[in-house]
């Protein structure tokens, strides 16, 4: 059963998945049947330190930069059309394997080149972002794009982050102005 | 509310209104709404999920548009039941043919009203290449019904809209070769002999121009059609352009009996026919202004229809300059307990002063109405081009 996700609520992962090692966040979203520029949606991670900046430019994880230094956080692949059923885009997170330096993960969904495209959320159908426990494959939490979040093109999904020794799921949802490249900046990669 | 591209909102009254309009309000794209009534797979479940100007009105009454005021009147608690999507669509008649596209206009905008707050769709249409839009959809989701502000289309016209839906069309105009053959009426496809169910199959109703709406009635008696034309007077007439007379519109139309007579029923020449003997149409008053609240109309006897072959009805525009968008005409065919045709004619850049609007032919003791929207300089270059052969002279009524 997934967790219904209030706008920056918490849901420990141990606590609703105990023993959990981990976790894929998936995206997915519709192909265009109406002519006009293909929606391009992209996930990202982000692999924050205490200072609240990337550790390093690596470990920004996108399409350009499958995966951190350490193999940790690694995207699944480049989806440029939402082509396929399910997730379209995924990166998988091994959470015992992060460094122990990162205090945080941070989960993006954004629409490449919204702007010039002129596309938002709402104009794309059945787009999602959700984040699964591997084992057993078992849903934990989903955010309905397509709905919830018709206005935005960028939109923090979620953070992972640890707390006494355990990592905790956090759902964010926030929008975000400016895309990919706003959202990477903020964190302290050198875009 | 005003509503961008791909945002939707909670409906608080299921009972609304969805007008469209745009910006130049006088075009010459002539303009269709449609509305399409989808179940959950995203697709109509037969011919009535499809509402037009030839079928104004969904079986289940939920949906109803009102071609003249570009407007659909929605009940979406009246919808029947696994119905899950209503789309509101707007298409330019034979764009693609004629090199017209969403891009000629600057803005279509569709207005619903009926709840608390007005919800407006501004779409912005500079530079879309679109000959079909899907403007908006109501939907149900988790037993709510919402609004979407969609803004999405296809640059091949109705037919991949339709097709997107689940209507099969055939003999769509816009793609098709120029042929010499007529289309043929709605043939039943041949039964299928794969195990996959076929695609559902509309192809009896009117997509396009030319394609007939049959008004089936089993007795072949159809009580009386009433063909009316409304227009709107020239603006300005008396005033600042005091130059400008208005315009006066007359409809009249061609008869052809089975008997092999021929007639033609209209004011000028003051040739008004008669109901219920020979040529079986009579035209009621003329209407020199059109400020009578309801216009001309032309009653055709339908329970005479077995002694008709055809009746071509026009409109022309008797004086004044030939300004279609201007007159603003409206026509509407209608028999008892049919659904009602309705022809605009406001969004035309023709500057002939006449126009064939529909044809309506004895069809093995049916009438088959087609729309036409074909102009011509006058009487005689209709007439050749419908051969009934008449002789014309000027005349003045």
């Amino acid at each position: 059963m997934a967790v219904s996700l209030q706008k920056g609520g918490n849901v420990s992962l141990s606590k609703e998945a105990p023993g959990l090692t981990d976790v894929s966040v998936g995206l997915g979203w519709d192909v265009r049947t109406t002519d006009g520029k293909d929606f391009d949606l992209d996930a990202s991670a982000l692999i924050v330190g205490e200072n609240g900046k990337v550790l390093s430019d690596g470990h920004f994880v996108f399409y350009n930069n499958k995966q951190d230094p350490s193999g940790a956080v690694v995207h699944q692949g480049d989806n440029l059309t939402g082509e396929g059923e399910g997730d379209d885009e995924v990166v998988k997170v091994a959470l015992n394997t992060v460094p122990t330096e990162a205090k945080k993960i941070v989960f993006v969904v954004t629409i490449h080149e919204a702007d010039a495209r002129g596309q938002s959320f709402g104009m794309v159908s059945n787009a999602f972002i959700r984040i699964v426990n591997d084992a057993g494959n078992k849903e934990i939490a989903r955010f309905d794009l397509s709905e919830d979040y018709s206005t935005e093109t960028a939109m923090i999904f979620a953070e992972l982050y640890r707390h006494n020794n355990e990592w905790k799921f956090k759902a964010v949802g926030q929008g975000y102005a400016g895309g990919l490249g706003a959202v990477a900046r903020d964190y302290g990669v050198n875009v | 509310m005003n509503l961008q591209p791909g945002q939707n909102t909670v409906l608080s009254e299921l009972s609304v209104r969805a007008e469209l309009s745009w910006i130049p309000a006088t075009t010459a794209l002539e303009l269709d709404p449609s509305a399409f009534l989808l179940a959950a797979t995203g697709k109509v479940p037969g011919d009535e999920g499809f509402v037009f100007y030839g079928q104004p009105k969904s079986a289940d009454g939920a949906v109803v548009l009102n071609v003249a005021r570009r407007e659909f009147s929605l009940e979406l608690d009246r919808l029947s039941a696994g119905i899950e999507k209503v789309v509101i669509a707007l298409t330019i008649e034979q764009g693609q043919k004629r090199g017209q596209r969403f891009g000629d206009l600057s803005e279509v905008t569709l207005t619903i009203t009926g709840a608390d707050e007005p919800l407006v769709f501004p779409l912005v249409a500079s530079g879309m290449s679109e000959v079909a839009l899907i403007i908006g959809e109501f939907y149900k989701r988790n037993s709510q019904w919402k609004f979407r502000a969609v803004g999405q289309g296809f640059n091949g016209g109705l037919g991949p809209l339709a097709t997107h839906y689940g209507i099969e069309v055939k003999d769509d105009p816009e793609q098709a070769e120029p042929s010499t053959n007529p289309p043929s009426p709605a043939v039943e496809p041949a039964p299928s002999t794969t195990a996959s169910s076929p695609p559902v199959n509309l192809n009896k109703i009117t997509l396009e121009k030319r394609k007939p709406v049959s008004l089936t009635k089993e007795s072949g008696k159809y009580g009386q059609i009433i063909v009316n034309l409304n227009w709107t007077r020239g603006k300005g007439s008396g005033g600042f352009f005091s130059r400008n007379k208005g315009i006066d519109l007359d409809i009249g139309c061609f008869v052809e009996l089975r008997s092999g007579i021929k007639d033609v029923v209209q004011a000028l020449g003051n040739t008004f026919g008669a109901y219920d003997s020979k040529p079986y149409a009579h035209l009621l008053a003329d209407d020199r202004t059109g400020e009578a609240s309801q216009g001309e109309f032309l009653h055709i006897n339908g329970d005479q229809w077995s002694e008709f072959r055809r009746v071509l009805v026009y409109a022309f525009i008797y004086e004044g300059v030939p300004n279609w968008a201007a007159a603003d005409a409206v026509i509407t065919i209608k028999a008892p307990d049919q659904p009602e045709l309705v022809v605009r004619l406001d969004s035309h850049s023709s500057s002939e002063g006449m126009c064939a609007v529909a044809m309506l032919e004895n069809d093995g003791g049916k009438i088959k109405v087609s729309k036409l929207i074909d102009y011509y300089r006058g009487h005689r270059f209709m007439d050749e081009a419908y051969g009934w052969g008449f002789s014309w002279r000027a005349g003045r009524k």
